[in-house]
């Protein structure tokens, strides 16, 4: 239990580092959303965020698995 | 942690799909089994049961085959359907939208953000996306 709240704690803070960092780049409402390229799951395929501007508006829902 | 989110978020999709796009980006693992794991002991056992769709035995991918693989399970695992794009090697779009481990976002079709959500687990509020995108397409 001792080893799993050190963990807990340790790697809470570095999370909370990552974002501190990252967070006050990331835009907010009202700016224009950073474009990007990246590949479909399981393929070559790219797809850029502005191939979609001018067509339907887009959500993007960022996760991981665990 | 995403799967607590994804039924929410599949009515959302199957409510709007027709009129907006939605992507799921995978990003690096939030409680991969060699970092900060949740599935073991107690409260492992406590989440297991509380979140059955999650993962919990996933090692954090090394490299874009690798990460490939864990998307592809999760895509099936969750049966989100909708498009998911994978991140690259050096988490540059995580990092530019400061997304991990869980984040939404809604952008209009001129590619200015209408709602930029809050960092999960817990700003990660599915109520409030729907509102957004209710309130953009009136």
């Amino acid at each position: 239990m001792l080893t799993f709240l050190q963990r807990t704690l340790s790697y809470r803070g570095r999370e909370k580092a990552w974002q501190q960092k990252f967070n006050p780049l990331a835009p907010k409402a009202d700016d224009m959303a950073p474009d990007f390229a990246l590949a479909e799951v399981g393929s070559e395929r790219m797809w850029r965020l502005s191939d979609f501007r001018g067509q339907k508006p887009v959500v993007l829902i960022f996760g991981s698995f665990t | 942690m995403f799967a607590t989110a994804a039924g929410s978020l599949q009515k959302i999709v199957d409510q709007y799909q027709d009129q907006v796009l939605f992507i799921n980006i995978y990003i690096r693992e939030a409680h991969a089994r060699d970092a900060w794991w949740l599935g073991e002991g107690v409260l492992g056992r406590i989440v297991r049961t509380l979140f059955p769709r999650a993962a919990y035995d996933v090692d954090d991918p090394r490299d874009a085959t690798e990460r490939h693989d864990v998307a592809s399970q999760c895509r099936l695992a969750l049966n989100l359907n909708m498009l998911m794009l994978v991140d690259d090697e050096d988490d540059s779009v995580n990092k530019a939208y400061a997304a991990h481990p869980t984040r939404f976002y809604f952008i209009d079709s001129d590619g200015r953000v209408i709602y930029a959500g809050g960092v999960g687990p817990f700003g990660l509020r599915p109520w409030e996306l729907k509102k957004a995108i209710a309130n953009y397409l009136g």
